[in-house]
């Protein structure tokens, strides 16, 4: 469907309908802007002019009514004017058509007017004058109507129509000069038909302009809002890789420095007491020298510990780590590991209790791994506990969920020190690689490896779990082994 | 003449063997196992200088050194920091604790007596 109105250009023809709909819309409001108070005009020239020459005693009869239906058709327009401001797209085209047929109404009284005072009064100085005036309300509906180009061209043919036949009637029955007029007449119709051909071309040229300059700086707009989300989201992503990078830096940072601190002790312990027995080996006894050495393998076993950590920590990485599984008796392997820590027990005057509440204290795991993760619990323990305190060890009978439906048997190792404990907000990360408690990381020494090493051997190789609980005083950390599915999982090994 | 008093402060036994084996035939030492313990002391029996142990737990050596050194009537008292921790940013950390000397473990016996006698000189 073709809008009735927009037959004028063949750009605008040639656009979607909808986009005309719109450009008609915009036109519509531009054309209420431009009528407004102006539609007044004729029908106030009109009053002037009667008011002036005193024709109203004379013509009245005839003209005041012309003056009131101009009058009328002029509210209308200015009415209608009003709502063409406000229109949308959907109801322009009708407003605009009942706005125009008011204008082709208004022009065609105008030129009754001006003809039926030129008919009563002749090619006289009142008919003249009254020409001049309809010539020069006339070229102002050029601004008002020029983009409508026929409705213009009907507008100059009715307001000017009722003066052609009466100039032709003049010119024929009373004075030549009336054909002169008729003549002028249509010529300056034809002139202002072809002014407002290019007005009105001028005026859809550049509304189309004007509208695709508007569409391109919206996609502008919206392309910089979106150019706008994608900075923001990479930024985003930008700073928060930095912070990981920064981060990982960091902790690199500390690892090297604790490991450095780690290996120079026991470096230390050996290069010292190496050098005491050197010094005094003629003159201590054979005890002392023994002591001496004993010193000497303490500080190496401890390099050692250190170097096995760090060799662990590579295979867990790579998933090399191998696990040989058999039945053990979890209270048998802690006795061995309390044995092997008796040294540092006593050296710190720490008690150790063991509460066992359980008589099912047989499981399937690798003893060598255990112990050591017992060992690492233990060894921290002993670190952080002030002197002549306890360190107390539960086994307990427990169960782990395989899923929503079953779980299975486990025992519960749990381990519990009176020392600084581990901070509620790190209860989780003290079980990542390099990291320590920033409350042992000032103090205590250190690789944050023991407690990463730990939690793979128990869920990693044995399906098992391992958490940090919350204390009111010292560390409390247990884990759970499954007494029997690991054997499913690592059915190849024998046990 | 009666011999310097020292104490020394280190949470790992093995060290504080290792000072009374170097240092208790010339000095009159004494050992403590915390940084807790060793302010106790030096309250208590006031040494005329002391060696710390940087890495303890819970109070650290920095931490009981800028205490003794913004403690009146203790301040003056020579502090010599013996630690595993050797890179540059760790020494600073310990003199601006206000040590008055850091020795890097491992370190020989003439690293010490000479720290030690330049100090009580």
């Amino acid at each position: 469907m073709k809008l009735a109105l927009l037959t004028i250009n063949k750009k605008i023809d040639s656009l979607p309908l909808e986009q005309q709909r719109v450009l008609a819309c915009k036109a519509a409001v531009d054309m209420g802007k431009r009528a407004r108070g102006i539609v007044f005009i004729y029908p106030f020239i009109m009053f002037l002019f009667l008011w002036g020459r005193g024709v109203f005693i004379d013509h009245g009869v005839y003209l005041i009514p012309i003056l009131i239906m101009s009058l009328l058709f002029s509210a209308r327009r200015y009415k209608l004017s009003s709502l063409l401001l406000k229109t949308n797209v959907s109801d322009s085209d009708g407003l605009l058509k009942s706005y125009l047929h008011s204008s082709l109404a208004s022009a065609f009284t105008l030129g009754l007017f001006a003809a039926t005072l030129i008919f009563r009064e002749g090619l006289s100085v009142a008919g003249i004058v009254m020409l001049l005036a309809t010539t020069g309300m006339v070229s102002g509906a050029i601004v008002s109507m020029t983009q409508y180009r026929m409705q213009f061209f009907y507008f100059l043919w009715l307001a000017w129509f009722p003066i052609i036949l009466v100039s032709l009637y003049i010119g024929g029955t009373q004075d030549s000069f009336g054909f002169m007029i008729a003549f002028l007449i249509c010529a300056f119709i034809l002139y202002f038909c072809l002014v407002g051909k290019k007005m009105s071309d001028e005026y859809w040229l550049g509304l189309l302009t004007q509208s695709k300059l508007e569409t391109l700086t919206e996609e502008l707009k919206r392309n910089k809002d979106d150019l706008q989300l994608i900075v923001n989201h990479k930024t985003k992503d930008l700073l928060r890789a930095k912070k990981l990078a920064e981060d990982a830096s960091q902790t690199k940072s500390i690892f090297l420095a604790n490991m450095s601190h780690e290996l120079r002790t026991p470096m230390h312990g050996i290069l010292s007491f190496a050098a005491l027995g050197l010094k005094k080996s003629d003159s201590s006894s054979r005890e002392k020298l023994n002591q001496y050495f004993a010193n000497i393998d303490t500080s190496g076993q401890r390099l050692l510990s250190l170097l096995n950590n760090l060799l662990d920590l590579s295979k867990l990485e790579t998933g090399k780590m191998e696990y040989f599984f058999k039945r053990y008796n979890l209270q048998e392997v802690l006795q061995d590991c309390l044995l092997e820590q008796q040294a540092s027990l006593t050296a710190k005057d720490l008690q150790v209790e063991v509460l066992i509440s359980t008589d099912k204290l047989y499981a399937a795991f690798d003893q060598q791994r255990i112990s050591q993760v017992i060992v690492n619990l233990l060894s921290n323990a002993i670190k952080f506990s002030p002197n002549t305190s306890t360190i107390t060890i539960e086994l307990s009978k427990a169960s782990l969920e395989c899923n929503k439906h079953s779980s299975e048997s486990a025992i519960k190792f749990r381990i519990r020190d009176e020392g600084i404990g581990i901070p509620d907000d790190e209860l989780e990360a003290v079980f990542d690689q390099f990291i320590q408690s920033k409350k042992t990381r000032s103090g205590a020494s250190g690789t944050g490896l023991g407690l990463a090493i730990v939690k793979d051997i128990i869920e990693e190789g044995h399906q098992g779990f391992v958490e940090a609980e919350k204390s009111d005083s010292g560390a409390n950390i247990y884990f759970t082994l499954p007494t029997s599915q690991v054997l499913a999982k690592h059915e190849k090994h024998s046990f | 003449m009666d011999k310097y008093y020292i104490l020394a402060a280190d949470d790992d036994p093995l060290n504080l063997i290792i000072l009374e084996e170097l240092l208790a035939t010339d000095y009159d030492l004494a050992c403590v196992s915390s940084a807790a313990a060793c302010i106790k002391s030096v309250k208590k029996r006031k040494p005329d200088l002391i060696l710390m142990d940087v890495s303890m737990p819970e109070k650290n050596g920095l931490q009981a050194c800028y205490e003794i050194k913004n403690t009146e009537g203790l301040k003056q008292i020579p502090v010599v920091m013996l630690s595993a921790l050797a890179s540059e940013a760790e020494i600073e950390m310990g003199i601006e604790s206000g040590a008055d000397s850091y020795i890097c473990k491992p370190f020989n016996e003439s690293d010490i007596k000479n720290a030690i006698d330049s100090l009580l000189a």
